[in-house]
């Protein structure tokens, strides 16, 4: 036979045998790959078959929650409206702290313009008149020239603490 | 004779490694299809242990609605104080 003959059939031997082989890798990849594929689809189906009743469960659970929002807001509502005339006797108490607190801001002013009422909140037809004009300057006095002024001594002075000893609320 | 012999040698050196090649180029794809495929079924196969808590919705359901028959009564209850 001749040599020849013999290669070529050896190399379609060879060709052969490496085609099979690979076809047979290919085929034996692509069972692989359809078998997790298989896996893959059971496992979504069983995904799919627990979760599909969960969206009605969490629409209920939705409407429930809503439910109780608007349980409790109309009873806070209900709450402030029982409320309501306590709130109301306390706006009259209100408006008379602050109508009387000008009067008590004004009283206690520093200058005699203001102390006399002019322009103070309780400054109407009946008030008293104001002080004169000497009690006026003594009432615009600072208090260290005041002392300095007054002849008398801390004792003497009727209504005042006395100053810089002991414990009182009034050097604290 | 020769013609034969050529032949054998361009079989041999030249139709093969390109038939090789060819397969080559398609086992490729091939395999990282496989690698991909296992590693869809390592991640994605375990949507399930993840949505073991679904079956406890129903538990929450039957505590909402214990927890909103529980708030009327506090409202109603409150507003008796109030």
């Amino acid at each position: 036979m001749d040599p020849a003959y013999i290669v070529l059939l050896l190399a379609v031997a060879i060709a052969v045998v490496a085609i099979a082989g690979y076809l047979i890798a290919i085929a034996l990849i692509l069972k692989h790959v359809v078998n997790r594929l298989v896996t893959i689809l059971g496992a979504i189906e069983a995904t799919t078959d627990a979760a599909q009743p969960a969206g009605a469960v969490i629409d209920e659970i939705n409407r429930d929650l809503d439910a109780g929002r608007k349980v409790i807001e109309n009873g806070v509502e209900r709450l402030a409206e029982s409320r309501e005339p306590v709130g109301a006797t306390a706006a009259p108490a209100a408006s008379r702290h602050a109508a009387a607190e000008p009067a008590q801001h004004h009283g206690g002013t520093d200058t005699l313009a203001e102390a006399g009422g002019v322009g103070g909140g309780t400054a109407t037809a009946e008030s008293p008149p104001g002080p004169s004009e000497d009690e006026r300057e003594r009432l615009n006095r600072p208090p260290e020239e005041e002392d300095r002024l007054d002849p008398r001594t801390e004792e003497d002075r009727p209504g005042r603490p006395p100053q810089g000893r002991g414990r009182g609320w009034w050097n604290r | 004779m020769i013609l034969l012999w050529i032949g054998n040698i361009l079989f041999l050196f030249v139709v093969i490694p390109v038939v090789v090649i060819i397969l080559r180029r398609v086992i490729t794809p091939a395999v990282e299809i496989k690698a991909y495929a296992d590693d869809i079924t390592e991640h994605g196969a375990q949507f399930g242990p993840h949505l073991g808590a679904l079956s406890e919705l129903a538990t929450t359901r039957d505590l909402v609605k214990q927890v909103n028959a529980d708030l009327e009564r506090y409202v109603r209850a409150l507003e008796r104080i109030g």
